[in-house]
């Protein structure tokens, strides 16, 4: 590998090269987005070991699975994160404690995918940036709820034990917390509508 | 509706993954016949998905990567290769070989094929390429298979290409499958192991056509699942409601 992460190719190209059994794509997704995984995974485990385990999972269900992926429509970055995420919290709290939204893999869209590399990388990174500032500038119950929910694996019910307050109230902070996000990402162009 | 507002409060709540199993059943049932909270989940849909962009920022152990490499090689040793590889790197191959001219449904196979190069990725232009220059005969069959159980009626027909190593299929009257749940499809050939080929979801007339990558002397079972979204699993987790052997 060269110094250059981003190797030139697109996400969406490294999807098509992983489906068509590359194993340099699969070494060039780890560089681009191990680090990222494996922090989303401690973020919810607390725990190198397990968290390592759960990156390597993830990897090996993309490897074994690249067909299902459509790369001309969806953001490979994404499924990543959103699979590291959820398989960390069915480590954590164990299957069927709570049911999750999820969507099939071809409705991921595109946005965040496409472009030439050194704009991929430059954006990505900008966007990385936003989240962050628009997650920290919540008021601190909202973003206790949405993180005790996302990245806590705690449902609704557990949320409103926990901090003594009704479930409607736990509901409302979540809400007016990712309003307040998309709305921050609009502001910026990170996200539609 | 008055309680619309806390409604939406728990969609969104569903959204997040915070609803417990009843409230979540309540959620897919109301998101099915409201325009406006399915309008609200596009949107903020998007803000969830970038959720994890928010965590600090941490480097795994230096050995993770070469775990990950030797587990990924020794796969790929003792799992099929992934269809559309198979597919691919066929398909190359035969371009330097001869077509072989063998055809007995010519108009239904190139029907078929024409369905199937909606949305199928950056190889239609070859394949487009390819059937430019199909002569008059081409070795095709097709089967029909029909569903049982939760797939009554609905149907799939098999346009087998054999020689090319794929096969069509094309699925009609599936019904939309329950949210978080998706279409798996599975090939079964000589070591009788289901082998995934691929998940997806009906276009909103029931339709869906795929290519597989099947067996060029072996019988080859093709069987349909609904199992668990986004990614479907490893192995069905349950009998096939739809599945026949071309
Ligand atoms: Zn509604």
């Amino acid at each position: 590998m060269s110094g250059e992460p981003w190797g030139g190719v697109t996400d969406p190209e490294l999807a098509e090269q992983l489906a068509a059994g590359s194993s340099q794509a699969l070494e060039q997704l780890y560089d681009r987005y191990a680090a990222l995984a494996y922090s989303v995974a401690m973020r919810v485990l607390s725990d190198p070991g397990k968290a390592e385990d759960v990156v390597q999972e993830v990897f090996l269900k993309l490897w074994k699975g690249a067909t299902a992926f459509d790369a001309s429509r969806g953001s490979l970055r994404t499924w990543l994160l959103v699979a590291v995420r959820n398989r960390s919290i069915d480590h954590l709290r164990g299957r069927g404690g709570h049911e999750r939204f999820e969507k099939d893999i071809s409705q991921y869209a595109a946005a965040s995918g496409a472009g030439s590399d050194p704009w991929q990388e430059v954006a990505q990174s900008m966007e990385r940036e936003a989240v962050r500032q628009a997650v920290s500038s919540l008021p601190a119950e909202q973003r206790q709820a949405l993180e005790l929910a996302y990245f806590g694996g705690y449902t609704q019910r557990e949320i409103a034990a926990m901090i003594s307050l009704p479930v409607s109230t736990v509901k409302g902070r979540v809400r007016l917390g990712l309003e307040k996000v998309h709305s921050y990402l609009q502001g910026r162009g990170f996200v539609d509508e | 509706m008055s309680d619309h507002p806390d409604l939406e409060n728990s969609v969104v709540a569903y959204l997040v993954g915070a609803a417990e199993p009843d409230e979540a059943e309540l959620m897919r049932v109301h998101l099915a016949g409201c325009e406006d909270c399915r309008r609200l989940v596009a949107r903020l849909q998007q803000v969830v998905d970038a959720l994890p962009l928010a965590v600090e920022e941490l480097e795994p152990s230096k050995d993770l990567k070469s775990r990950i490499m030797t587990a990924a090689t020794a796969s790929s040793q003792t799992h099929a290769p992934a269809p559309s590889a198979r597919i691919r790197s066929r398909l190359r191959a035969r371009a330097r070989a001869r077509w072989r001219p063998l055809i007995r449904y010519p108009h239904t196979a190139l029907a078929v094929l024409a369905i199937a190069f909606v949305g199928l990725g950056a190889w239609n232009l070859y394949l487009n390429d390819r059937l430019a220059r199909v002569p008059t005969q081409q070795r095709v069959t097709t089967t029909t298979l029909s569903g049982q159980g939760q797939l009554a009626g609905s149907q799939a027909t098999v346009v087998d290409l054999r020689d090319q190593g794929v096969a069509f299929v094309t699925f009609r009257h599936l019904p939309s499958t329950e949210a978080g749940k998706v279409y798996e499809i599975w090939l079964i050939g000589r070591s009788k192991i289901p082998v995934s080929g691929g998940v997806f979801q009906p276009d909103s007339d029931g339709t869906k056509t795929l290519v597989v990558a099947v067996d060029t002397k072996e019988r080859t079972t093709i069987a349909l699942t609904v199992e668990a979204g986004p990614q479907g699993t490893t192995a069905p987790t349950q009998a096939p409601s739809l599945a026949g052997t071309i």
